[in-house]
C-alpha cells in the first residue's frame, strides 16, 4: 500500500492513471444514478444498458453478433453505412468471453476503455506540449492538463463515449495520431490514422493534419528558410521535395486512409460496390440541400425542423473555437476540426453535435479557452478566482450534461 | 533527415508504392461497380425512389401492382402486391396511393420474358389535368379524368428495362392506385 502512495507521489504517469480511473469512475456512476432517477420520473423500469444504447447503438449490437447483412426488401437502410473497426474489437472482446456476454455491456466495455485512453493520451500530449514550449514537465503536484480529462469524461455529449456508439474509439485514435504526430513518430500516427479511418469515414481526413505537421515540423527544422524572405510558395516547395526524398514521411501520408480502403475492398467482395457505406447514405436522407452553405442556411435561418436551428448554430460555435485554435497555432488540430465537420455538413446538419464532439480536438479548444486564452482575455492572474470560474463553468457543463443524458434515456428527437 | 539506410529507404518506397497501386485499383473497383440493376438504379443513380430488394424489379407480365407503401397508416401490412418499381415523381406517402410531384413520373419494369404487343393498364384518380403516358420515350396515350385506362404499350424484352414515364402539365397531378403490364 504503502508503495503504491509513494509512487502516486512521485510517479506522474500512474498518478495521472488513477486520477483518470477516478473521475471516469465517478462520471459512470452518475450515469447510473440517472437511471433510477429516470425512472422514476416517467413511471418506467428500464435498465441502464438499455436506456445508455439508443438508435445506431442497436445497429452496432446487431453487427457484433451478426456481421454485415443485406438490406432486406422492404428496408433500404443497410448496415454498410457503419465502418467495421469497433464492430471488429467488440467481437474480438465477446469472444473472450466465449461469446456470452451481453453485446451492450462489450460495447460500453469497449468504448468506456477507449475513452480512459484517449483521455490518458491527451493529457500526455498537452504535457508533452508543455515540455517542448517551456523546456521542463510540469509540476507534478500541478495536475496540469487533467482538466482535459474532466471534459472528456463529463462535457455535454460526452454520454455518447461511454454507449454502444463508436465514438470513443474514433477520439482514442485521433488523440493517438496526435500523440505519436507530435513526438514524431510519423509511422505509427499513419498506423493511428488508419485505424480511425476504419472506425469512421473522416479518419481519412487526418492525413491533412499530418501533412501539416510534417510542414511544420520542417519548418522548425529548416531554420535556413527564412519564410518572409523565401514566401510560402518557396517553402511548400522545398517541403514537397523534403518529402518526396524522405520515404518514411510518404508512407506515413500514404498509411492514413487505408482503414477505409480495407473496408472498401470488403464491400467490393460483400456487396460489389465500393462506395456502398456512401450511396446507402441516400435511405437515411430524404431531404437535400446545397452542401456545406446550402445546409447551414437552411439550418441556421429555421427553415427546418428547430432541432436543426440548433444545431446549425452549434456548428457555427465550434467552427468559431476552431478559428480561435488556429489563432493559437493548434493548425492541425484546428484544420482536422474544420474538415471533419464539412464532411457531413455537405448533406446535412443532423448528428452535428455528436460528430464535433466526436473529433476530439473541440476538447482541446475548449481545454485551452478555459485555462489559457480565456485567462489571458479576463487578465485572470489571482488563483481563487481561477478556481470559481473554472468550477462555475464545469458546473455548467456537468448541469447541461445531466439535462442531455436525460434526453438520452428519453431518445430525445433533439439528440437525432 | 533521411530516415535509415538504403536498404529501409527501398522497403519503404515500395511499401508505399504498394499502397498507391492498391487505391488505385480500388478507386477502379469504385468507378466499375459490380451491382444488379435495383442496386444501381437505387443507391447510385437514384432513379428509382422505391428500394424493391434485389432482384425485385423483374415483372411477371400480367400482375396487378398497387401503388401504396407496404403498411398502412397503422402499420399493418397491405395484403395486395405493392408496385415498388416507381421512379423519381412521387410523392413519399403512398397510404393512399402515388401522388405525382414532378412534371414527370416514372416507374420501371423488368419483364421476364419477351411479349409482343403488350397492353398498359392503370387506375388513377384525383387527377387535376392532362397527363400524357410514353412508353420507352414513345407517347402510348394520354388521361385527363379519374379511371381506369390500357394503352398499347409496343414490345417487352425479357430482362431489358421497360420505362413508363408520366408527364403532367405544371401544377397539376394525379394519384396513381394500381398498374399492371399483360
Amino acid at each position: 500500500m504503502n508503495t503504491l502512495i509513494e509512487k502516486y507521489k512521485k510517479n506522474s504517469n500512474f498518478r495521472l492513471a488513477v486520477q483518470l480511473l477516478f473521475i471516469l469512475v465517478l462520471s459512470r456512476v452518475v450515469m447510473l444514478i440517472m437511471v433510477p432517477v429516470y425512472n422514476g420520473i416517467m413511471g418506467t423500469n428500464r435498465s441502464f444498458s438499455f436506456l445508455m444504447n439508443e438508435w445506431d447503438a442497436k445497429r452496432y449490437q446487431f453487427m457484433v453478433d451478426n456481421g454485415y447483412t443485406f438490406p432486406l426488401d422492404t428496408d433500404p437502410q443497410a448496415n454498410w453505412a457503419f465502418f467495421p473497426m469497433y464492430v471488429i474489437v467488440c467481437q474480438f472482446v465477446k469472444l473472450l468471453t466465449f461469446w456470452k456476454a451481453d453485446t451492450y455491456w462489450v460495447g460500453m466495455f469497449v468504448s468506456n476503455v477507449c475513452i480512459y485512453i484517449a483521455a490518458y493520451f491527451g493529457i500526455k500530449w498537452l504535457r508533452d506540449r508543455y515540455k517542448i514550449n517551456n523546456g521542463t514537465q510540469p509540476d507534478i503536484n500541478n495536475n496540469y492538463g487533467i482538466l482535459l480529462g474532466i471534459l472528456m469524461f463529463m462535457a455535454p455529449y460526452s454520454f455518447y463515449c461511454a454507449s454502444v456508439y463508436t465514438e470513443a474509439m474514433f477520439i482514442m485514435f485521433i488523440v493517438l495520431f496526435f500523440y505519436f504526430s507530435q513526438k514524431k513518430q510519423w509511422l505509427i500516427a499513419g498506423l493511428m490514422s488508419a485505424f480511425a479511418s476504419a472506425t469512421r469515414i473522416v479518419g481519412c481526413t487526418l492525413v491533412f493534419a499530418l501533412i501539416i505537421e510534417l510542414y511544420l515540423d520542417y519548418k522548425n527544422k529548416n531554420t535556413v528558410i527564412d519564410s518572409k524572405k523565401a514566401g510560402i510558395w518557396q517553402n511548400v516547395r522545398d517541403f514537397v521535395v523534403h518529402f518526396i526524398k524522405t520515404p518514411k514521411e510518404i508512407l506515413s501520408v500514404m498509411l492514413c486512409p487505408l482503414g477505409t480502403f480495407i473496408y472498401m475492398t470488403f464491400l467490393r467482395f460483400f456487396c460489389g460496390d465500393v462506395w456502398a457505406f456512401m450511396h446507402v447514405q441516400i435511405a437515411w436522407r430524404e431531404d437535400s440541400y446545397f452542401p456545406v452553405i446550402g445546409v447551414m442556411w437552411k439550418a441556421c435561418t429555421g427553415q427546418i425542423e428547430p432541432r436543426y436551428t440548433y444545431m446549425g448554430w452549434f456548428c457555427i460555435a465550434a467552427f468559431a473555437v476552431y478559428a480561435y485554435m488556429i489563432y493559437r497555432k493548434y493548425y492541425s488540430m484546428a484544420f482536422f476540426g474544420i474538415i471533419a465537420l464539412l464532411v457531413p455538413l455537405t448533406s446535412h446538419v443532423m448528428s452535428t453535435c455528436r460528430f464535433i464532439i466526436g473529433s476530439f480536438v473541440i476538447f482541446i479548444g475548449v481545454y485551452d479557452l478555459m485555462t489559457a486564452g480565456g485567462r489571458e482575455y479576463l487578465e485572470l492572474k489571482n488563483k481563487k478566482k481561477v478556481i470559481a470560474i473554472d468550477s462555475i463553468v464545469l458546473i455548467i457543463f456537468f448541469a447541461l450534461e445531466l439535462f442531455l443524458l436525460f434526453l438520452w434515456y428519453n431518445s430525445d428527437c433533439w439528440l437525432m | 533527415m533521411k530516415s535509415g539506410g538504403k536498404k529501409t529507404r527501398i522497403v519503404l518506397y515500395s511499401a508505399s508504392i504498394i499502397l498507391v497501386l492498391f487505391y488505385i485499383i480500388v478507386m477502379w473497383w469504385g468507378i466499375t461497380p459490380k451491382v444488379g440493376i435495383e442496386y444501381k438504379m437505387y443507391y447510385i443513380t437514384h432513379e428509382l425512389s422505391d428500394w424493391p430488394g434485389y432482384g425485385r424489379l423483374s415483372y411477371k407480365l400480367g400482375t396487378k401492382e398497387i401503388c401504396t407503401s407496404y403498411k398502412d397508416r397503422n402499420g399493418s401490412p397491405y395484403t395486395w402486391d405493392v408496385c415498388v418499381r416507381k421512379g423519381q415523381g412521387w410523392n413519399r406517402e403512398q397510404y393512399d396511393g402515388s401522388v405525382s410531384n414532378a412534371s414527370e413520373s416514372y416507374i420501371y419494369y423488368l419483364p421476364e420474358k419477351n411479349a409482343d404487343n403488350v397492353t398498359y393498364t392503370i387506375e388513377v384518380k384525383n387527377v387535376t389535368g392532362a397527363v400524357k403516358v410514353y412508353a420507352d420515350d414513345k407517347q402510348i396515350g394520354e388521361f385527363e379524368k379519374d379511371g381506369t385506362y390500357s394503352f398499347k404499350a409496343g414490345n417487352a424484352v425479357s430482362d431489358k428495362l421497360f420505362t413508363i414515364k408520366f408527364e403532367t402539365e405544371r401544377g397539376s397531378s394525379f394519384t396513381l392506385w394500381s398498374t399492371c403490364l399483360e
